[in-house]
Parts: C-alpha cells; sequence; structure tokens
C-alpha cells in the first residue's frame, strides 16, 4: 500500500520520464533529418543567420586564401596598402578581410587606388588573382 | 595543422587540470561533466591572471604560459588535499541503464551530426572577422598586449569597447595565434562542455539522466549549435560558461562539493566574455544567494557561504570592468539608458514583451526546423 505523498511522487516521476521521451524523441527526429540532408546534400546553409548573413560576409570566399597567400611573402610588421582593382569587390569589405588574414602586416587601409607613396602593396586583380607589389628601398 | 592540433589540446588540457586541482584538491575521476566544470573554473581563473601579466608589460610566450598553468596546477593539486568531492550526489529517481544508455547515445548522435557539419561549412561570420576573430589575431603581438590598434582609425568596425575575455581565452586554448582549426576546435569545445555541463546540472537537479540527455539533445537541435554563423563567436563560450556556471551553483546544495568561489569566478569571468555576460552573471548570483540562503546550515555558515559566492563574482567581473576602462576606448555601455523606466514600461505592458518574445522564439527557422 503507497501513501498519497509516495503516489505522487511516483506520478511526478512518470511525467518526467514521459517530457524527457517526448524530448529526446523530438531531438532524435531533426538529428535524423539533417544527418539525411547532409549526407544527400552536404551543408545547405539554410539556418536563420545563414540564410540571413552567409552571402554578405563571406562575399568572396576566395580573397581570403589570395590574402594568406600574400602573407608568406611579406615581412612581419610590414605596412601594407591593399588595392582592390577588381571592381566586384567591396574594399570595406576586404580591408576587414585583410587585417584579419594579415595579422602579422600592419595593413594601412584599402581602396581601389594604388598610393604614390611607394608604400608595399597587395593588389587583389580580377579573376581572384593577386600580386605583391614590395617597397623599394 | 597537427602542431596546431597538440597545441590546442595541451591549452585546453591544461585549463581543465588547473581547474581541477584549483577546485577539488586530489580527486580523480573522468567524469565528461566534471571535466567540463574544471575547464570553465580554470579558464575564469588563468585568463585575468594571463591579463594582468600582460598589462604588467610583461611578454607571455607560449612556453611560459603552458609552463605557468602546468606549475599553479601541480602546486594547487598538492597544496589542497582536503576536500573530499562526491562526484554525483543526487538522491532522485535512478533510471534504468538502458534508458540512460539509450538516451545518452541519441543526444551525442545529435551532437555528432553538428560536428559533421562545423566541420564542412567555412568560418564565415562578420563578427568573427570584424570583432573576435581580428582581436585574438592582432592585439597579442609578439605574446605581449597592445591595444593602441583599437584605438586607431583601422579597427574602427571592431567595437573597439567590447570586453577582450573571449579573444584571451582563444590564446589560451591555442597557445598562441589561434588559426582556422583552433577556432573551429574551440567552438567544438565549448559546445561540448556546454552539452556536458548541462547534463551534469540537470543530473544534480534532477536526479534523472533520461532528462539529462534529453535536454542535451534539445540543446544539440537548437540554433546555438546548428547555425553555422556561430562558428568564431562569443555566443557559444557565454553559454557553456552560463551553463557551467548555473552546475556549479547547484552543486552547492549537495555539499560538500565544489567550493563556492569556483561558482563565483566562472559567474564573474560571464562579464568578461560580452557585456550581456553582466545581466547572466547579476541573475545566476541572485539565484546561487538563494540556493545558499535556502540551505539548513547556520546563519553564520550561511553568511559565509554566500560572501564566499558573491565577493569572487564581483572581484573577477569588476576587474574586468576596470580594466576595460582603463585599457579600451570608451564606447555606448551595456548599462546606457534609463534602465529602470524601461523596466517600468516593460512590466505596465507585459504582453507586448510575451508577443515578442514568442514571436522569435516560435518563428520556424529559430527552432531550426527548416
Amino acid at each position: 500500500m503507497l501513501g498519497a505523498g509516495t503516489e505522487d511522487h511516483l506520478i511526478r516521476e512518470r511525467r518526467l520520464r514521459g517530457i524527457a521521451a517526448a524530448l529526446l524523441a523530438g531531438a532524435a527526429l531533426v538529428a535524423s533529418a539533417r544527418a539525411l540532408r547532409l549526407a544527400r546534400a552536404g551543408p545547405a546553409l539554410d539556418a536563420h543567420g545563414e540564410r540571413a548573413w552567409f552571402a554578405w560576409a563571406l562575399q568572396s570566399p576566395a580573397v581570403p586564401p589570395l590574402l594568406s597567400r600574400a602573407a608568406g611573402e611579406l615581412r612581419p610588421g610590414e605596412a601594407v596598402w591593399i588595392a582592390v582593382l577588381d571592381p566586384s569587390l567591396d574594399p570595406g569589405w576586404v580591408r576587414v578581410m585583410a587585417l584579419y588574414t594579415l595579422s602579422g602586416q600592419c595593413v594601412v587601409g584599402a581602396g581601389r587606388g594604388v598610393p604614390s607613396s611607394g608604400i608595399s602593396r597587395v593588389e587583389l586583380l580580377p579573376g581572384a588573382r593577386l600580386r605583391v607589389v614590395r617597397r623599394v628601398g | 595543422m597537427n602542431l596546431e592540433i597538440l597545441r590546442f589540446a595541451s591549452g585546453a588540457g591544461l585549463l581543465v587540470l588547473l581547474g581541477r586541482a584549483a577546485s577539488r584538491g586530489r580527486v580523480r575521476g573522468l567524469d565528461p561533466g566534471e571535466l567540463a566544470l574544471d575547464g570553465a573554473i580554470g579558464l575564469s581563473l588563468a585568463a585575468p591572471a594571463a591579463l594582468a601579466w600582460l598589462v604588467l608589460g610583461m611578454p607571455l610566450p607560449p612556453r611560459v604560459l603552458a609552463g605557468a598553468e602546468a606549475a599553479a596546477a601541480i602546486f594547487l593539486l598538492f597544496a589542497r588535499r582536503t576536500g573530499r568531492f562526491r562526484a554525483d550526489p543526487s538522491s532522485a529517481p535512478e533510471d534504468s541503464r538502458l534508458a540512460a544508455r539509450v538516451s545518452a547515445l541519441l543526444a551525442f548522435g545529435a551532437f555528432a551530426v553538428c560536428v559533421w557539419k562545423w566541420a564542412r561549412v567555412p568560418l564565415w561570420s562578420w563578427d568573427h572577422f570584424a570583432i573576435w576573430g581580428v582581436k585574438a589575431r592582432r592585439l597579442f603581438p609578439l605574446s605581449s598586449l597592445d591595444t593602441t590598434t583599437l584605438h586607431s582609425f583601422g579597427l574602427r568596425v571592431s567595437n573597439p569597447n567590447y570586453p577582450l575575455g573571449l579573444p584571451l581565452v582563444w590564446r589560451l586554448l591555442a597557445l598562441g595565434e589561434p588559426g582556422t582549426g583552433a577556432f573551429r576546435a574551440s567552438h567544438g569545445l565549448f559546445a561540448l562542455g556546454a552539452l556536458f555541463a548541462l547534463r551534469a546540472g540537470t543530473r544534480r537537479a534532477t536526479g534523472s539522466a533520461l532528462l539529462a540527455n534529453a535536454l542535451a539533445g534539445a540543446l544539440c537541435v537548437s540554433p546555438l549549435f546548428w547555425d553555422s554563423e556561430a562558428l568564431g563567436l562569443a555566443e557559444m563560450p557565454l553559454a557553456f560558461l552560463a551553463v557551467a556556471s548555473a552546475a556549479l551553483l547547484l552543486g552547492l546544495r549537495h555539499p560538500p562539493g565544489r567550493p563556492e568561489w569556483a561558482a563565483g569566478v566562472t559567474i564573474g569571468y560571464l562579464a568578461w566574455i560580452k557585456q550581456e555576460g553582466m545581466v547572466l552573471a547579476c541573475l545566476l548570483l541572485l539565484a546561487g544567494v538563494g540556493i545558499l540562503l535556502a540551505s539548513r546550515a547556520p546563519g553564520r555558515l550561511r553568511a559565509k557561504s554566500v560572501a564566499a559566492l558573491v565577493l569572487p563574482a564581483i572581484a573577477v567581473a569588476g576587474a574586468g570592468a576596470a580594466l576595460w576602462r582603463l585599457l579600451l576606448p570608451p564606447g555606448l555601455g551595456f548599462f546606457v539608458g534609463d534602465w529602470p523606466a524601461r523596466g517600468l514600461a516593460r512590466l505596465r505592458s507585459p504582453m507586448a514583451l510575451w508577443k515578442a518574445l514568442a514571436h522569435e522564439l516560435l518563428a520556424g527557422d529559430w527552432l531550426g526546423l527548416w
């Protein structure tokens, strides 16, 4: 014979287990559907933030690797200007990518033009090409 | 790449070791939930110490950092012989072993799907490149601290007044300048830490392994885990520290466990990660004080426990606030504006707030259901 308190406790426990099982089943269902989709088509990048920002945030995926390559040709601490000669690229976006990628260099700025000061520059050219022009002297 | 992984593993291992040594004494055992809490405590202790060292103008190369962490851990391990720790003090419903195992398998299956996605998507968030990641890579040249670029035109889009706790933690984990691999690994580690801390906390609160695994599974299908925008941002570390702090607070209900100060420092470090962390810290601190006051301990002991929780939290958060004031350019403060009036306005029309919350939380994409 169970006391009223024990019975209540058992009911509460059963309810808790029911909620847990439902939650787990839902999570397993969603995860399975996602896994199947990943296996079939790869990551779709259509979650909330991905839909809203991915295309803008990584507007030219070729640029960060290009800048990484340029880092290998520059001295640590070297001042460098990023000449954005590819009209499809946004200089503001490129400047942020350069600050991030060329962390060992002093990125003085990025823009369409080439400064006359003779500072070293990384030129981003149309067709995802790159040219590093070192300061002479 | 292999060297980067090795350094990352060493950095993470040292933080866990430091957290364990400082808060548990010579207790063995590799329960993942406890290891996650060790990690939270370790980083909350090591990062402020590292920043204090750097602010004094002394360089902190990876070897010195690793050596200092290891030496501190060894010292604390031998200095704190007392304090037996009861790993899982819950007495509530024990689920069947099969249910516990199957539910754990499902939860970790859901986590594995996230890892699979993280491994296949690029690191792409604008806020990572412009704010968080760039600071981790640029503000610590030659293993020193240089915040002058934050005062210049160069990083004007980087929210230069944001706390530096996360970039610093990334440096500690990577034992140097973090690359793409370290940022990804950190994300995975913080996610795993949040998962284990949530399980540990739920088991402490309810004693149910099934419920603990169910909540862990739900966390893994949440947008925080599934949306790759969070890769390299502060939300996951903030979630990890908040959940770990909550689990540590729940542990205070079952003494003898970890000391109160351990929860205090992790709560205080929340404010170092993000400005929003200050609100979380206040809420957790209130909850912690409530837990301690509700205990059956004598009044004087309770007051001592409350002080042991609150003072370290205020010290860590306050030290951070003072350092940011000293080091960073002024920006729009998080607490700017008439908070009491705004709070009152929301209290007067609660339905508007609930509607806005429901709209956000119940939108299909936020639930992660494409």
